[in-house]
């Protein structure tokens, strides 16, 4: 498993998205409708080459158009997009092979064992057959002749993998990879997505597990209402909200706090603290305790989560906009 | 055979594509009853009703083969790809989007073949008159076919879903028999441009030379003639269907 001391190794590498020859996929003020309806407005993307990029989202957020504008299945409204230097949706025989997709809805037709899905996808790409053996990566490989009709929802996420890793691409777009999939199944999944990134290929996964963005991306950015609310490193969006200092003191604890350079708010007994110098309110909180004898039960400090972020810019607060 | 065996490396897509639709028409039951009993159960009963051998009885079985096997069978399978977003996927793959629509017709457009066949062996065990010119009946097949495969890309543009196939391929089916019966019920001689432009026409009137004498075929007004308006009209179908036609469904 990478640890997030890995994961921070890999933000460093790619800290704006942009590595030696620029971007392997790019989006400039992308903006893309429906009518009246503007999904995607005014959208920017640089993706490095070897980077694994997570782009999350509210439903309707505007993700799986910005990332099927980006496979070359749209034409944006307006803005340019580019996959490893060609516009997708001009050039999408010449990528085809070279970019892989896992769509969100798999596209399979049900009458096909899952040998003969692979064997089909494998003809249609007569230059580009290096994987050697994708079932297995993907532990398929014991459901080779099942009609892909009768596979659980999990396996066909699995299959849809399979396929993508089958013509060894440079880029892989992940709509949603691991939807429906069990524990095990996401775990070997994650292992794999990994290992890819390792082995350079440059993925753009989008997700509604925080944990697997959290787990997977080297930078990630958070769409709502058709535009990006944050983005970073994992660590960089987090730092968009404050850190947070939550306790109960002992009764008779007066509410005369030392100074502190977060605010400060009570919910009856309960004490919360939001802060941007955890550490320094920390030791002033406790050193107060101490002076005054006071017990600091449920006493709980933390950095901002991801999960946070997501929930502020899910609920349109103003802190985001507030420190980026 | 192995997942990565390359044995049909140089295998073009359109062929792979085309070869998968087929294998898929015969697995599914339903369609392969649909797309080859029914029509010639259809043909039998014609044929049982005032059925005489004539050139004309053989040109309404070849429109009702093309009707049912081709139209209709390559529309519902467009609509059927399209629903699955099969089609999605071909497109993420190198074969050309014209490709992928030729290769899906072409499942149906074999079935075809075979059936007209099998029409024609039953024409013979039957005693009918045998056919003067086997080519002109050959291009009356290819060109019917081509026709049908075009107007059911067309068709499959405003087509939503496989069942709504069933109702938005009725006035191509209405079309069909009509530019057939319009020109059997015109002398060969007479059979004008518009006539032959009509899905229907031109397949009719090709049948219709494949059994006269070659001095009857003086007569037509050129066997090109009907071959060149069922160009046109597949060239026009497919640019209208290029322009219209959607590779995933509505959203």
């Amino acid at each position: 498993m990478t640890t997030r001391t890995e994961s921070a190794g890999r933000d460093a590498r790619h800290p704006t998205g942009v590595v030696g020859d620029g971007p392997a996929i790019e989006a400039t003020g992308l903006r893309c409708c429906y009518g009246d309806h503007v999904a995607v407005d005014g959208v920017d993307l640089a993706i490095a080459p070897g980077e694994l990029f997570a782009l999350l989202g509210t439903n309707g957020a505007g993700k799986t158009t910005t990332v099927e504008t980006l496979e070359g299945h749209r034409t944006p409204d307006e803005g340019r997009v580019r996959v490893l230097g060609r516009d997708p949706a001009r050039h999408r025989r010449a990528l085809a092979g070279e970019v892989a997709q896992v769509l969100q809805e798999s596209g399979f037709a049900g009458d096909l064992t899952v040998a003969e899905t692979l064997r089909l996808w494998l003809r249609l790409h007569p230059r580009r057959q290096s994987y050697s053996d994708p079932l297995t990566e993907v532990d398929l490989r014991h459901r080779s002749d099942v009609r892909v009709a009768r596979l659980s929802g999990g396996e066909r996420r699995r299959l849809d993998l399979a396929l993508a890793l089958a013509t060894g691409p440079r880029i892989l777009f992940l709509d949603e990879p691991t939807t429906g999939m069990d524990p095990a199944s996401r775990e070997r999944t994650w292992r794999l997505l990994r290992r890819l990134a390792d082995d350079g290929c440059t993925i753009l996964l989008t997700t509604h597990y925080l944990e697997e963005a959290e787990e997977l991306a080297d930078r990630l950015a958070v769409m709502h209402r058709g535009r990006i609310a944050v983005t970073g490193t994992v660590a960089e969006v987090a730092a968009t909200r404050r850190a947070r200092i939550h306790c109960v003191p002992s009764s008779g604890a007066g509410r005369d706090l030392p100074p502190l350079a977060g605010d400060t708010t009570w919910d009856g007994p309960a004490l919360t603290v939001r802060t941007r110098h955890l550490q320094a309110d920390l030791h002033r909180l406790l050193d107060w305790a101490d002076r005054t004898h006071v017990t600091l039960n449920r006493l709980n400090a933390a950095e901002a989560s991801l999960r946070e972020v997501f929930a502020a810019v899910q609920a349109d607060r103003g802190e985001i906009e507030e420190t980026s | 055979m192995t997942d990565t065996d390359t044995r049909f490396r140089r295998t073009p897509g359109w062929l792979v594509v085309a070869g998968n639709e087929l294998r898929l028409i015969m697995r599914n039951k339903t369609v392969a009853v649909t797309a080859t009993l029914v029509p010639l159960a259809m043909i039998v009963v014609m044929s049982l009703g005032d059925g005489d051998g004539s050139p004309g009885m053989a040109a309404m079985h070849l429109v009702m083969l093309l009707g049912f096997s081709v139209y209709a069978t390559t529309t519902m399978a467009l609509a059927h790809r399209r629903a699955a977003m099969f089609l999605k996927r071909l497109r993420a793959s190198p074969v050309p989007s014209m490709g992928i629509v030729a290769g899906l017709a072409c499942g149906p457009v074999l079935l075809f073949f075979a059936q007209s066949g099998l029409l024609a062996a039953g024409h013979a065990v039957a005693g009918d008159m045998p056919p003067r010119d086997p080519a002109v009946l050959a291009a009356a097949v290819v060109t019917g076919a081509v026709t049908c495969a075009a107007l059911a890309f067309l068709t499959a543009s405003f087509t939503n879903t496989p069942e709504a196939a069933q109702l938005t391929t009725m006035p191509g089916f209405m079309v069909l028999i009509g530019g057939m019966l319009w020109v059997l019920n015109t002398p060969a001689d007479e059979v004008t441009a518009v006539q032959l432009a009509i899905p229907g026409g031109a397949v009719t009137q090709l049948a219709r030379a494949g059994f006269t004498t070659p001095g009857e075929i003086a007569a037509v007004p050129g066997v090109w003639s009907p071959v060149l308006a069922a160009v046109v009209v597949s060239t026009v179908c497919c640019l209208l269907a290029a322009r219209l036609f959607r590779w995933e469904p509505r959203s």
